[in-house]
């Protein structure tokens, strides 16, 4: 998983939970990386699923809500830094659809080791869109966040269900509806 | 909190931090060698692309300036901007003295290929390519014909930045178009000349011959002694024969010039066959041959086709069949192939237990002169022409004359035909018996207009002996005099006279004569196609073929003058009546009575040895009845009997001897009522 997924995370939980927070996160585990993450570098999932474990355990807020949670903060990340793959895109569909064919394979031209999720869309009628998120990351959550706030960004009416596809959480399925 | 957690939180933090920044540092290290190996690539990749394009710009260059091609680049303003090497070479231009000018403006020879150039030109600013014919002004002053493929320069942006136009030099080839154009006008005209030829050679060699023909048939009717008789037969048929080697000769000219029409007309098959049929029929009667004919032929509508040419194929083929035949059989057969409602293709053929045709004979045949093997023409005669004929006429139809045959058994000439239905069905069957049948005298006289002195003679002779009355014109010019003075009843017109023809005179009665509807028949020599059509729409009524027979005449005058009474001529001489019985009436109707009661019974024997072919039998009945007919005061049958008893005595033809009794029947039922009369006078 790339660094910026890190330290984004950690940026939420100091700005959240200060940085005694993070540092508490960082010592409770047993890390390889020591617990050192920079954006360009490339570290394990399995130390991302143990730092949310423990925060969500020292909070007490379900990993599933801190997940959604970051979704909608590392959003903002996107707009900052990749305004244009909005921009390129008329509406909240157009550029929900473009994750997959587009985003995504231009990530993968600058980082090819990025492990990012499968990402289907069907536009069922003019008004209803489907996605359907599939990762071994399992980080549906995540992604509810993220689609969360582009419903935001083009300040669009649209009502978001998700549903998961199996028990595992690694296959779910969002539907979107416009209303109006 | 505690100050050394404080500080130790503060630590781990900076150690953190400093070991992410040293772990960016290697990072970014690594991807900047990553890019500059890339880069250097890079470089060496556009290198050699630009070698490779070079080399390739190099090949298509030197391509294009060793191609037979004059290249020409000019700007959207058709400016010159760049002219090739050959361009310049076959133009006479270099190119410092091109470069900038108005290619159409100062190349285009005259203004009409200025105007084209301009068209063009525009056609590239639309981004259109062509293909066009331009005269270029030489150096020297002197246009060269080119062809020019022109196209427009695109730009990266679908823009037009100028247009390049390949010239190819086809001076050549436009000077053997035209070379063409002429030697093709002058074959025309050559076959033009050679039709008009044929057209005079065929009227200057029908004319006598029609003469020596229409004479003969004169002079049949004639008194005449055995010796004439004999001397009349050779002669009528050395006249039919050279009739025949000439026409055979002209259609075989006619075929090669070209100039064979073949006509689309109304025919009646079944009649056709079933003429060719009796007629050979006669022919074969005195020989151990038989003639087979059995048409599985149904259908009652006229079929659209060129009946004469048919004819004369099958006449050729069933010619030879009779003549190649010893003994056995001549068969003529048609046999339906395909019929359709609106077509029908007919297999037509000629089978013979002749003395056959070997494969080596079977390839010379076919050739003009020639005949199967040597001895033939010592045996069998004929001229060689025949075949040749009929195969180039079959030809001409769109079909093939093939033959079967084996040597020593016999032949089948066969070829099949295509015709259109008719949608008119055929009427009742016309009776083609010629006959003369007296022409009802007209009011008016008949003009002929005739300018050979012995076609007159022949006409005026006919016309005399049917008391018909006539004038005489020698070409048109007297004829229309004549019709300026006179009302005449009909006119017959020859074609070709002197000083005026006999198109020009007919269009002048049409015209401006008061005699505009005077019945006009076309005396032609021409047998083309095309003069029949022709004479039709000259304004001719009608049209006789020379040379023609006097029943030909006959059914002509009958048709627009009306048929006479039968004469009541008187069938017995008066004079011969009264120097017989000298007012002695009861011994006259003695023997009138004989006459009636024992001269049908001896007609009777007559015909049946005609039926069974006895001479002998015949000349004695003919020697007895002779004397009958005299004395009744009927000289024409005693003419006739003495014929039949000549005929019969010297070997005459069978054809002959059936010709005059079947006059002699028509003659007795003629006189019967005459003779008859003579019992009841008191």
């Amino acid at each position: 998983m790339k660094g910026i997924v890190f330290t984004e995370f950690l940026e939420l939980v100091e700005s959240k939970w200060g940085a005694d927070m993070v540092d508490d996160l960082i010592e409770s585990n047993d890390l390889e990386s020591g617990g050192i993450y920079t954006a360009v570098g490339t570290y394990d999932f399995s130390e991302m699923q143990k730092l949310l474990g423990t925060l969500s355990e020292k909070t007490g807020i379900p990993a599933s809500t801190l997940l959604e949670t970051y979704g909608n903060y590392f959003s903002g990340h996107m707009t900052s830094n990749y305004i244009q793959f909005f921009e390129k895109a008329p509406n909240c569909f157009a550029f929900l659809s473009s994750i997959h064919d587009y985003i995504h394979v231009e990530v993968k031209k600058l980082y090819p080791d990025a492990e990012l999720p499968h990402f289907a869309s069907n536009m069922i009628d003019d008004n209803t869109l489907e996605l359907i998120y599939t990762s071994s990351r399992k980080m549906g959550h995540f992604a509810k966040g993220l689609i969360h706030s582009s419903i935001e960004y083009y300040k669009e009416d649209i009502e978001l269900e998700m549903n998961p596809l199996d028990d595992s959480g690694s296959k779910v399925r969002f539907l979107l509806t416009k209303n109006g | 909190m505690d100050k050394t957690d404080l500080i130790s939180k503060l630590e781990r933090r900076l150690a953190r931090e400093k070991g992410a920044r040293k772990q960016a540092e290697k990072i970014l290290e690594v991807k900047a060698l990553e890019l500059f190996h890339v880069n250097e690539g890079l470089e060496e990749e556009v290198n050699r692309r630009t070698i490779e394009l070079r080399q390739s710009e190099i090949k298509y260059r030197s391509i294009i300036e060793n191609m037979q091609l004059g290249l020409l680049e000019v700007d959207t303003e058709e400016r010159i901007v760049r002219a090739y090497p050959l361009f310049c070479s076959i133009t006479g231009y270099s190119e410092e003295l091109l470069l900038g000018k108005h290619a159409g403006k100062f190349l285009s020879f005259d203004d009409e290929y200025l105007e084209a150039a301009i068209k063009e030109n525009n056609k590239r600013l639309e981004g259109e390519a062509s293909v066009w014919e331009i005269r270029i002004r030489h150096a020297d002053g002197h246009p060269i014909h080119m062809l020019v493929s022109g196209a427009p320069i695109m730009n990266v942006d679908g823009g037009v930045e100028g247009s390049i136009g390949i010239h190819y030099d086809i001076s050549y080839q436009k000077a053997l178009q035209e070379e063409l154009e002429v030697a093709l006008e002058k074959a025309e005209a050559s076959q033009r000349a050679e039709k008009e030829f044929l057209t005079n050679m065929s009227h200057e060699i029908r004319t006598p011959l029609n003469v020596i023909i229409g004479m003969t048939e004169l002079l049949r009717d004639t008194e005449l002694n055995t010796d004439q008789q004999e001397y009349l037969g050779t002669l009528s048929r050395s006249a039919d024969m050279l009739l025949d080697l000439i026409s055979d000769i002209l259609d075989i000219s006619k075929i090669d010039a070209g100039v064979l029409q073949i006509s689309e007309a109304n025919f009646d098959l079944t009649h056709i066959m079933n003429s060719l049929a009796r007629m050979f029929e006669v022919k074969l009667e005195e020989r151990p041959i038989s003639m087979k004919y059995e048409f599985n032929y149904n259908l009652n509508n006229y079929l659209i086709g060129d009946a004469k040419l048919l004819n004369q194929v099958l006449v050729n083929l069933l010619g030879n069949a009779c003549k190649f035949t010893e003994s056995g059989e001549v068969a003529l057969d048609i046999h339906i192939l395909n019929q359709r409602e609106e077509d029908i293709e007919i297999r037509f053929s000629v089978s013979d237990t002749g003395i056959g045709i070997s494969p080596e004979e079977q390839a010379e045949i076919f050739k003009q002169f020639r005949q199967a093997n040597r001895g033939i023409n010592r045996k069998y005669g004929g001229s060689g022409l025949g075949l040749a004929i009929s195969s180039r006429i079959i030809k001409a139809l769109g079909s093939e004359l093939l033959l079967k045959s084996i040597k020593g058994e016999g032949s089948t000439f066969y070829f099949d035909l295509k015709y259109r239905v008719s949608e008119e069905r055929v009427s009742g069957s016309k009776g083609q018996v010629k006959v003369i049948s007296p022409v009802r005298p007209p009011k008016d006289p008949i003009l002929v207009v005739e300018d050979n002195v012995l076609n007159q003679k022949y006409l005026l002779t006919i016309l005399k002996k049917w008391k018909l009355p006539y004038d005489i014109a020698e070409n048109g010019q007297v004829a229309i005099d004549k019709l300026k003075e006179n009302r005449y009843s009909l006119c017959l017109m020859d074609i070709q006279m002197p000083i005026l023809d006999g198109y020009k005179a007919t269009q002048w009665i049409r015209k401006s004569s008061d005699q505009k509807n005077l019945i006009v028949i076309a005396l032609s020599a021409s047998t083309l196609g095309a003069d029949i059509e022709k004479a039709g729409k000259m304004g001719f009524n009608d049209f006789l073929s020379k040379p023609f027979r006097p029943e030909d005449l006959n059914q002509v005058l009958v048709k627009y003058l009306g048929r006479g009474n039968d004469t009541p001529d008187l069938f017995l001489d008066q004079s011969t009546l009264d120097d017989l019985y000298q007012g002695d009436e009861d011994y006259k109707k003695d023997i009138f009575q004989l006459f009636i009661d024992l001269v049908p019974r001896d007609l009777n024997k007559i015909s049946l040895s005609i039926q069974d072919r006895k001479k002998e039998e015949l000349g004695l009945i003919a020697h007895r009845l002779k004397p009958n007919f005299h004395m009744v005061g009927l000289l024409e049958g005693e003419r006739m009997m003495k014929n039949l008893e000549t005929l019969a005595k010297q070997d005459g033809l069978w054809e002959d001897i059936i010709a005059i009794k079947s006059r002699l029947d028509e003659l007795i039922e003629k006189a019967w009522p005459q003779i008859e009369e003579i019992l009841h006078i008191k």
